[in-house]
């Protein structure tokens, strides 16, 4: 596989079939958020550390920010907006487990 | 951001990588293998590293091998951490494997890109310095086993 220039690119978001068009050097993040409107994964440090940006690729939580677009080809990619009150959010709402809330999707 | 743009390369044997590797490189677009991508991805953010073209290892079969074969134990260069922890077929090398960064970003990172990094975080290199290990290398002449040297790669 080749992904040369900016070009068409089709990604499992949330179990829909998604068109994007990408640079091959945009990292998912930025797709989900920009050309999707999947704002839940919030930039933070945008370095991998903190966190605020993770999803899920095949079910195992990576930093969004830390991925590339083209990477998630093919693969299954859930965000925040594709969990549909997990016991865990509940959990957090119960408990009321926020401070400003910023992170609080890539925690969940 | 990466603030430039860079061709994206996934081939699917080693044989392709090198050969790519070489025709990028001569076309002076300085490539690099890619693997996880979290030292590439954070590097080029702050333009540290700005490759032209950049070969992603997974797609590799060789490269995702995480068995046991004749007694030895092969592990891919672009198996994650994550992979290695669970398997736990060596545990010091889970052991040392599971200080880096943090859960999720050891779903990312492999085992190549730790051994080959450039930042410090490069744990799981103890495991092998104290085990009798080897590392196979495809170059342009085929694969090439080196015993014991590794200490070339982990200077980066």
């Amino acid at each position: 596989m080749k992904f040369l220039d900016k070009g068409f690119l089709e990604l499992n978001v949330n179990k829909e079939k998604r068109n994007t068009v990408v640079r091959p050097s945009d990292t998912l993040l930025e797709v989900l958020r920009d050309q999707l409107g999947l704002t839940g994964a919030k930039p933070g440090c945008k370095n991998g550390d903190c966190g605020a940006c993770t999803v899920l690729v095949n079910g195992l939580p990576v930093k969004s920010c830390l991925m590339l677009a083209v990477e998630g080809a093919g693969h299954e990619i859930t965000t925040i907006e594709g969990i549909n009150v997990a016991p865990m959010q509940q959990a957090f709402v119960d408990e009321f487990a926020f401070q400003c809330g910023y992170c609080t999707s890539g925690l969940l | 951001m990466i603030p430039f743009d860079f061709e994206y390369y996934k081939p699917t044997s080693a044989r392709e990588a090198v050969s790519l590797f070489n025709t990028l490189n001569s076309q002076g677009k300085k490539p690099v293998y890619y693997g996880g991508g979290t030292e590439i991805i954070s590097f080029s953010r702050l333009y540290q590293l700005y490759p032209k073209a950049v070969i992603d290892i997974k797609g590799i079969p060789e490269c995702n091998v995480l068995e046991f074969q004749n007694d030895h134990l092969i592990i891919g260069a672009a198996v994650t951490l994550t992979q290695i922890q669970e398997s736990n077929f060596y545990p010091l090398l889970s052991w040392c494997g599971g200080r880096v960064a943090d859960h999720t970003i050891r779903n990312k990172i492999t085992l190549g890109g730790n051994i080959c990094a450039k930042i410090p975080y490069r744990e799981s290199i103890l495991a092998f310095l104290v085990s009798d290990c080897e590392v196979v290398i495809e170059g342009v002449n085929g694969a090439r086993r080196d015993y014991l040297k590794l200490l070339p790669f982990i200077r980066g």
